[in-house]
């Protein structure tokens, strides 16, 4: 098929193509003033637990906006937005089941209490039980 | 990387560009089914290896330590021969803790990711879906070849542990921080071969993926999808999306060992006497969740595959539909999507909060719904069926009580007061072992009986194989059933001699019978190797359809040429079309027009 | 061709004779950038739950870390993504000077990425945040590090792209691999905006 075949069945090809450019070029706009304001809301000293949201927030926007436009994912077959969705979802429950496991300080909290128990024994006179981490009492401490 | 696949005519035409080598045509073939076979192969030597060590550690176990009466001096002539091999592993014949533990390690760590799996879901798989589903083979068919490769190459590096300074790996096959960061050289190679073949896992379950969603041929739906093709679906998502968690858990246990890191090391961990030498502030317990959230949905590529051949071999051997095809499906799906949450069901000893316990006992048992109405919906399948009682379907009948039995053994293990109990027993051992031997393992014996005649225009020995079913399926029940026995009386794994536990002598007696049956295990493979070999020249010459099945594997020629169809099939109903009502013959094939 | 692909390929207004009407090419690169998000997902969990969780992770001072620089260093790399697609849309013009030059910018902007982390590296070595000096440190290499074989790939890729457009391999039909390799390099990409965040600002 000629070239001049093609664009006759597809005249809006072009204007495509532009309007796509000016897309593109709009985002990387977006993405620009994103990292600066997440770079200069990073110097503002906030409050850590705001300060984390924030960045993340601005992060999240961040991915959406290059996953949704320059990896086509607004355009594209449900299929694959159902599946890159299960994946950040799978990636979530990696993070929230195990951060009350071994996040917010859960660590130092378990390594205080072993100390405690260590001392209560030596008290006693008696060797140090293992400190193994799989002792039931640490469990019914929490 | 073509990106329309389904020619028609891409059979007997397809042109290579004049005859290929022996090389290009056998050892580096792009064909799904010479890599398959490949696979297969490969797998059965890896299994028979895996086989070898734990026979050698349930000989150190029927008699681990020396009786009173024993003369170093004058050994028997096994333990004598063994103590010749295995030179300074063993101390007068017995096997030192040490050596039991690199062979303990190394079984588990080759039966799962160098034996089962490559068979049930690379061998089998890459066989057997394209044919099912009217392709002329998988949709990136290099990247196919690649993944045998890296796989054989993982495999070789794994093996090749044996020869790095105190041996191979021995903390296990889940590899537990920090005993993996502070364990002998073997362990590196262990992270390494790791990465090397979760690599060769994840471009194949790329392919399995492209391939089911994207070729399948005309008419071929997915509701008219055979079931061990869901089956590989499924399995290809779980492998393709939990072996990357486990890729990075295992680098960053690389680095724990080489390079410093304390991912897994805590504050001050003492070594020996001393303090690690290592920053600290990690947790092993991070090991524990990395490892599972791989290692759980991993037991399900165990036995996915294995579920789906039963699912075929009952269909074609009862003359009848499958039941609950929908439900089989769906089953599968959803446990699945439910393996990714239940993964803590194997650290409730690790000092866990009960809150998330509990969370992990509910998902638990939720998830043993779906396989229960997988099993029920198979077993329905038997009800007034024309049952034809050949080898493939004396292997799929037995995984169902065999199944069933590994199952219901699971729950009490699921339950986290319970399994405080268990846990860490033999108990768990012969639970999960009841899944995947009895189970998985003996269904896919039953697929290559099924299989074989496609694969190579012959029939396998069904009086040969009737044998190695009995000498299979029997030594197996009396090999791990009494681990439940000896797990609830509480002996404990991975022990060299569990005799130094007093508590352990009572049930001790078992594992002499553990032995015998093993032995007999062993002796029952033979025929099976032999039937394989032999049938090659001499078994049974068959066609197209030597069981009357109505799956498209069975549409084109045994074996399939390359191209697999001589022009794309055309497929009008559903897989399971058996004595349909009006039929001249009692099946009605997928592709057949009227 | 197959008729079913080609109903559900017109369906979907596809010029592929898949099921799905997505080619091969596309679906396996989601296939496996799925893979990576899991990969990358898990390392950062576990950084996430350490960081959270454990009371050894002293994170070094922002003026160590050297913010501008890494800031400027995200710039490139955003540069090279938008670069990325502009090559593509060049390909569906079939202007394939335009789009050896965009190819050209994505991979000078990979480049320059890599030379600008081997300073930090350097200079962070020297400042003393190793890899083994503390937690931080490790997941900062570790993370980095693995994000930076994949820009490394990424390059690599890129040449290939550019040398065998260059041959004319691409056309405005004919343009998969170039979409491929860009949702691969837009990965790369959107790693390293999380990266940057939660290993220098936070």
């Amino acid at each position: 098929m000629s070239a001049m075949a093609r664009e006759q069945i597809h005249p809006e090809r072009h204007h495509d193509t532009a309007a796509e450019v000016r897309i593109y070029l709009t985002i990387f706009g977006a993405l620009g003033a994103l990292t600066l304001l997440t770079v200069g809301v990073a110097y503002m000293q906030l409050p850590h637990a705001a300060g984390v949201v924030i960045a993340l927030l601005i992060a999240a926007v961040k991915v959406y906006l290059i996953a949704a436009f320059f990896m086509h994912l607004r355009s594209e077959h449900r299929l694959i937005n159902v599946s890159v969705a299960v994946c950040l979802a799978l990636v979530l429950v990696l993070i929230v089941f195990v951060l009350p496991d071994l996040g917010i300080h859960e660590l130092e909290e378990r390594s205080r209490l072993e100390a405690q128990h260590s001392a209560v024994y030596h008290e006693a006179g008696a060797e140090a039980p293992e400190s193994a981490p799989g002792a039931a009492a640490h469990g019914e401490a929490h | 990387m073509k990106d329309s696949h389904a020619h028609p005519g891409h059979g007997a035409g397809h042109d290579h560009g004049g005859p290929q080598s022996f090389w290009r045509k056998y050892v580096f073939s792009v064909d799904h089914k010479v890599i398959g076979i490949q696979y297969m192969i490969t797998s059965f030597l890896f299994l028979l290896i895996g086989f070898g060590m734990i026979s050698l550690m349930r000989y150190q176990l029927a008699w681990p330590s020396p009786p009173d009466d024993f003369d170093p001096e004058k050994l028997g002539m096994i333990r004598g021969t063994l103590a010749w091999l295995l030179g300074d592993r063993m101390e007068y014949g017995f096997m030192k803790p040490d050596f039991y533990n690199q062979l303990g390690a190394m079984h588990g760590t080759i039966m799962i990711f160098l034996g089962v799996v490559p068979l049930g879901v690379a061998a089998f798989g890459n066989f057997v879906v394209p044919l099912q589903i009217g392709a002329p083979d998988m949709a990136f068919p290099r990247l196919n070849m690649m993944s045998y490769w890296i796989y054989l190459v993982g495999g070789i590096v794994m093996l090749s542990s044996y020869f790095a300074p105190d041996g191979f790996p021995q903390s296990g096959w889940t590899s537990y921080a920090p005993l993996s960061v502070v364990a002998p050289p073997g362990q590196t190679i262990w992270c390494i071969a790791m990465i090397i073949i979760i690599t060769s896992s994840l471009f194949g379950a790329i392919n399995f993926i492209v391939t089911m969603l994207n070729m399948r041929c005309q008419g071929m739906s997915l509701g008219r999808m055979p079931v061990f093709c869901w089956a590989q679906l499924v399995t290809a998502v779980l492998l393709l999306v939990a072996f990357p968690v486990l890729e990075g858990g295992a680098l960053l246990q690389l680095l724990d060992r080489v390079a410093g890191t304390s991912f897994y090391i805590p504050k001050d961990m003492m070594y020996g006497s001393t303090v690690f030498p290592a920053a600290g502030g990690g947790s092993p317990i991070l090991w524990q969740h990395l490892f599972w959230f791989l290692a759980h949905p991993e037991v399900y590529v165990l036995l996915l595959p294995a579920m789906g051949v039963v699912s075929e071999i009952i269909a074609t051997n009862t003359r009848k539909p499958l039941f609950g095809y929908k439900e089989i499906v769906g089953s599968m799906i959803l446990i699945g999507v439910l393996s990714f949450v239940v993964w803590a069901h194997h650290m409730f000893l690790s000092g866990m909060r009960t809150s998330l316990a509990n969370l992990f006992v509910t998902t638990t048992l939720t998830i043993s719904v779906p396989s229960v109405a997988i099993l029920t919906c198979l077993l329905l399948s038997l009800r007034g069926g024309a049952i034809r009682f050949n080898t493939p379907m004396l292997f799929a009948l037995s995984f169902l009580p065999m199944f069933g039995i590994g199952g219901l053994t699971g729950l009490p293990l699921g339950f986290a007061p319970t399994d405080l109990h268990l846990h860490d027993t033999y108990y768990v051992i012969g639970h999960f072992h009841y899944v995947v031997a009895p189970g998985s393992l003996a269904a896919l014996m039953g697929a290559t009986y099924y299989w074989y005649p496609k694969m190579f225009g012959r029939r396998m020995n069904d009086t040969l194989g009737k044998i190695h079913f009995w000498m299979t399926i029997v030594p197996m029940n009396f090999i791990f059933f009494p681990m439940l026995f000896q797990g609830m009386h509480g002996m404990q794994r991975r022990l060299a001699d569990p005799t130094l536990q007093w508590h352990n002598l009572p049930v001790q007696g078992w594992s002499v019978i553990m032995l015998f049956a093993v032995v007999t295990l062993a002796i029952g493979q033979i025929p099976f190797l032999f039937n394989f070999f032999w049938s090659l020249r001499n078994g049974e010459v068959v066609e197209e359809n030597p069981w009357n099945s109505t799956t498209l594997e069975w549409a084109c020629p045994s074996p399939p040429p390359h191209g697999n169809f001589l022009k794309e099939p055309v497929v009008f109903r559903g897989p399971y079309e058996y004595s349909v009502p009006g039929h001249k013959t009692d099946y009605l094939p997928q592709d057949e027009a009227a | 061709m197959s008729t079913a692909a080609a109903t559900a390929a017109a369906a979907h207004g596809s010029q592929f004779d898949t099921n799905t009407g997505i080619s091969h090419a596309k679906l396996g690169t989601w296939a496996f950038l799925a893979s990576e998000i899991m990969l990358f997902g898990g390392l950062i969990s576990a950084y996430v739950i350490l960081r959270s969780g454990s009371s050894h992770m002293a994170i070094p001072p922002r003026a160590l870390m050297g913010v501008p620089l890494a800031t400027f260093n995200t710039f490139a790399l955003i540069t090279s993504s938008v670069t990325m697609v502009l090559a593509l849309a060049a390909i569906k013009e079939n202007d394939i000077p335009k789009f050896a030059r965009y190819i050209g910018a994505t991979i000078g902007g990979g480049c320059i990425f890599l030379v600008v982390k081997a300073y930090e590296y350097h200079h962070k070595w020297e400042e003393g945040i190793t890899i083994s000096s503390n937690l931080f440190g490790s997941f900062y290499y570790t993370l980095t590090g693995l994000h930076v074989l994949h820009v490394t790939g990424g390059i690599l890729l890129m040449l290939f792209i550019l040398i065998t457009g260059l041959r004319g391999a691409y056309s405005p039909e004919n343009h998969e691999r170039v979409e491929a390799a860009g949702l691969y390099w837009h990965f790369v990409d959107l790693v390293w905006v999380i990266l940057f965040p939660i290993l220098y600002l936070l």
